[in-house]
């Protein structure tokens, strides 16, 4: 009951009704418009014509920012953003968007290539911190989308409450075993929507957007300069305060950045 | 019935096949040859000799008993085969070795020995062997007389056949568990310390009898042949040898033995009338020399192969046409160890397609040293017809006694190619040697552009708290109605008296509303009723609860005396409507029912209260 309980709880914590400031209509036709500018930008660029492409490129992804920005931020606005910024040579935004899409299409291997792409185009070589034998273990974490997971968790709870329901009529030893299953997989995908809940509300990763930045001792100007990272540096956050970012790398290589240096995934 | 017609063919098939199985048979046996000899003519007396009876062309041959010769006495016989090369390709070769030792002076005739195969009896010729004086001390002195001190009755000793020797040539250890005028049983050696080496066992002891330093002794030899595997001094061993003395008892049993003495004593022991006593045997390690392989002269085809080998190649068939495949067969054999050692075989080019070849190992048993053969098959497909011959092959191997590096070459292989070119054709079927898929350009994929994605909600489905909220509180509404049911429905199958409770306001009005009857029948109904009601409702038995106890049954479970009063007021009147004339007055009898109700409902309250 405690279980069920905790569920309910965090489901309704994690649900969240559609929400934007823009009609979906009107977001449906601006989602058009960017994608419109984006393919317009390429024919541009083949014809070598690099000033009205790029120019197209800025039209398309103010577009999906802004698409991001109310409430539409869905996975495929994050990859044609990312797309775009890739053209206009901005790696960390583009690793930014790719990440961001990553975290709503874990699965998706149009952006998995893309993110790819763009991280051999970054200048730091930063070791990646993802165990695969986590990922492998805790699958349906890592490789279900937010919404995936709680629809499973849903349809989990509604299955085990049935299950209870004719266990308490019926005492049969498979229903029991069969319940207990539900409850165990209705633990797992609460647990998982939880997380991913909290990273969401929470984010503890960013990414380096600007060319070059220090990295300071403080949140200070005047304070010494660490070491430098360059666009596209994926890093983790310790802290945030007032215009500024605690990053970390490892052990060695952490301090503070101004936080229009980077974004926050 | 089988009709003849049917029958005659079967028959010619039978009939064909015993003629070609005869025929076979005599034709192998036409093959086999029969040949005896002794390493010496003339033996000393006491001193043992081989007698070796070597079989060409068969295997499966059965040999004879040995006969009864005055003269000499058999010790031991052993079987050893190989395979041999000649002219006419392989030959196997049985050796049938005999250990003969003489007893007697004198000139000995070992008559022919008649060995068969299949149906056909070989015979040896006669063999002469002369048996001299010794000049030792006879057997039988020594036999008698135990050689020298205790230490010189029972010892181990190992040697080695060489002392230098090269990386991975063999080297043959000989281990001899020697002792004379006393008895031994179950030698158990020990494990070898054999670092650096690599150990082969090359066939089980074998117990016979030599001549050691002019005594007579009994021998367990074991052969092993080892290989060094790293250059430098290595040694072997040290040896140790476990057996069991066996010292005669002093008889002082009494027949038959008590039960204690039987089973005190293993049967053996018992009977043999010794007791045991185990006994270590040592001897020491074996050093050994070991140079490494010369650089120089080391040609590229040598895959490790240390010994000294005989090679023979062939290609079947000979007469192709293109796309045909050839089988080119290479065997490797000879004395040392073939087990990782590998040939050049033929090279695929642009008119002949070389396939893997298939690897046959096998370790020919025989004499003291380790044979072994290694057979190569590959499979070249000819795709050109101007194809003339199959380039050679070739294996490389050291030979340890001449301190050299040997190649033996075998081709080019003529082959008769006729026919049209199909090397198109092949080039086309034959499978295709994979590899991996290279990218040869990187970029990005392209934008999605499919818009329903936008509509989608980024998470769940995209509900209102609140109607989220009764989504999911309508199953747990359910889930804990269902528990409370079934807690219900349990209490009411186990608990009598709770059912009888729960059940006794809705029994006693049902049994007011059967209607229709005559008066003396209403009141009835009703003291039945009433009564029957307190008896469910407090779980007694329905006959101790009558109109003289309910008043009291009623208080004593705490119900107010107002209300016993009007039960006992009802049910007197019941009693008078059915026992006195009074029972006629309709309007009365009316009204009873409607108070019983009334009362049942308010005593249901008042002992629910309880």
């Amino acid at each position: 009951m405690r279980a069920l309980a905790t569920a309910i709880l965090l489901m309704l914590l994690a649900a969240r009704p559609v929400q934007g400031r823009l009609p979906p209509a009107e977001a449906i036709t601006l989602f058009a418009e960017a994608n419109e500018a984006y393919l317009s930008a390429e024919k541009l660029s083949e014809e070598r014509n690099a000033a009205a492409a790029a120019s197209k490129y800025d039209t398309a992804r103010d577009a999906y920012e802004h698409l991001a920005a109310d409430g539409f931020g869905r996975a495929c606005v994050y990859y044609n953003l990312g797309n775009t910024y890739a053209k206009l040579g901005r790696w960390g935004h583009s690793i930014w968007s790719y990440r961001r899409a990553l975290r709503l299409a874990p699965r998706d291997a149009d952006t998995i290539a893309n993110l790819a792409y763009v991280r051999d185009k970054s200048l730091d070589a930063i070791p990646r911190r993802e165990s695969a034998f986590i990922r492998s273990l805790l699958f349906w974490h890592f490789g279900l989308s937010p919404r995936e997971t709680q629809i499973v968790a849903f349809f989990a709870y509604y299955l085990a409450c049935v299950a209870l329901c004719l266990c308490f009529f019926f005492r049969l030893h498979l229903l029991k075993k069969l319940t207990y299953l539900l409850i165990v997989l209705l633990i797992a995908f609460v647990s998982s929507a939880a997380v991913k809940f909290v990273d969401h509300k929470r984010p503890g990763e960013a990414v380096i957007v600007a060319e070059s930045v220090d990295v300071l001792s403080g949140p200070s100007d005047s304070t010494e300069a660490r070491f430098r990272l360059h666009s596209g540096a994926e890093v983790k956050l310790e802290q945030t305060g007032d215009g500024w970012l605690k990053i970390y790398v490892d052990k060695e290589r952490r301090g503070w950045v101004p936080s229009s240096a980077c974004r926050v995934i | 019935m089988m009709p003849l017609r049917s029958l005659v063919p079967k028959l010619v098939v039978a009939s064909a096949l015993v003629y070609a199985t005869f025929l076979s048979e005599s034709v192998a046996a036409a093959d086999v040859s029969v040949e005896a000899s002794v390493d010496r003519q003339k033996v000393p007396v006491g001193e043992v000799f081989a007698l070796t009876v070597t079989v060409r062309g068969a295997t499966n041959v059965s040999p004879p008993v040995f006969p009864s010769v005055d003269g000499i006495r058999l010790l031991s016989s052993r079987v050893a085969s190989r395979i041999t090369t000649g002219t006419g390709g392989f030959q196997a070769e049985v050796n049938h070795i005999y250990e003969l030792q003489a007893v007697k002076v004198g000139k000995v005739e070992i008559p022919p020995l008649a060995f068969r195969a299949g149906r056909t009896s070989h015979p040896t010729q006669r063999i002469s062997v002369e048996i001299v004086e010794a000049v030792s001390p006879s057997p039988s002195a020594t036999a008698s007389s135990p050689p020298g001190p205790p230490d010189k009755r029972l010892f181990l000793r190992a040697f080695a056949e060489v002392t230098d020797a090269y990386v991975g040539q063999q080297v043959p250890v000989t281990i001899q568990l020697c002792w004379a005028g006393i008895r031994i049983s179950s030698p158990r050696l020990h494990p070898i310390q054999t670092e650096g080496f690599r150990r082969v066992s090359l066939r089980d002891a074998v117990q016979t009898s030599r001549t050691i330093d002019g005594s007579r002794y009994d021998v367990v030899e074991i052969t092993e042949v080892y290989f060094p595997l790293i250059p430098g001094r290595l040694k072997i061993g040290p040896f140790r040898i476990t057996c069991d003395l066996l010292v005669p008892r002093q008889s002082t049993r009494r027949w038959p033995p008590s039960i204690d003495e039987f089973f005190d004593s293993d049967i053996g022991t018992f009977f043999g009338n010794f007791s045991r006593t185990p006994i270590d045997v040592t001897a020491d390690e074996i050093l050994l020399n070991v140079r490494p392989l010369p650089e120089e002269g080391k040609p590229p085809s040598f895959s490790g192969a240390v010994g000294n080998f005989s090679v023979v190649a062939d290609v079947r068939p000979t007469d192709i046409t293109p796309g045909d495949g050839v089988t080119v067969t290479m065997t490797v054999h000879g004395e040392g160890d073939l087990e990782t050692a590998t040939a050049s075989l033929v090279k695929g080019s642009d008119s002949l397609r070389a396939f893997p070849p298939d690897i046959s190992f096998h370790v020919l048993q025989n004499t003291d040293r380790l044979h072994t053969q290694k057979i190569f098959k590959q499979l070249v497909v000819v795709q050109s017809a101007d194809v003339r011959d199959i380039p050679p092959v070739e294996f490389s191997y050291f030979n340890p006694a001449s301190s050299e590096y040997v190649t033996v070459s075998k081709g080019p292989f003529p082959v008769n190619v006729t026919g049209a070119d199909t090397s198109f054709l092949s080039a086309t079927q034959s499978p295709v040697s994979k590899s991996d898929v290279s990218i040869l350009s990187r970029g990005l994929f392209g934008i999605k552009t499919d818009v329903s994605a936008i509509t989608l909600p980024q998470t769940g489905f995209g509900l209102s708290p609140i109607v989220l909220a009764a989504v999911l509180g309508v199953p747990l509404i359910i889930v804990s109605t269902s528990w409370i049911v079934s807690r219900k429905v349990e209490r009411l199958r186990l608990d009598n008296a709770y059912a009888r409770s729960l059940r006794a306001r809705k029994g006693a009005l049902a049994e007011l509303n059967l209607g229709g009857d005559a008066a003396a029948d209403t009141c009835s109904k009703v003291a039945r009723a009433l009564c029957g009601f307190v008896a469910d409702k407090l779980d007694l038995p329905i006959g101790s609860v009558t109109t003289d106890s309910v008043g009291n049954v009623l208080l004593r479970s705490g119900v107010r005396g107002d209300l016993v009063d009007d039960v006992l007021e009802v049910l007197h009147e019941c009693d008078r409507g059915r026992f006195s004339g009074r029972s006629a007055e309709p309007k009365l009898t009316g009204d009873l029912p409607n108070k019983a109700r009334a009362l049942i409902r308010e005593l249901d309250k008042s002992i629910r209260k309880k």
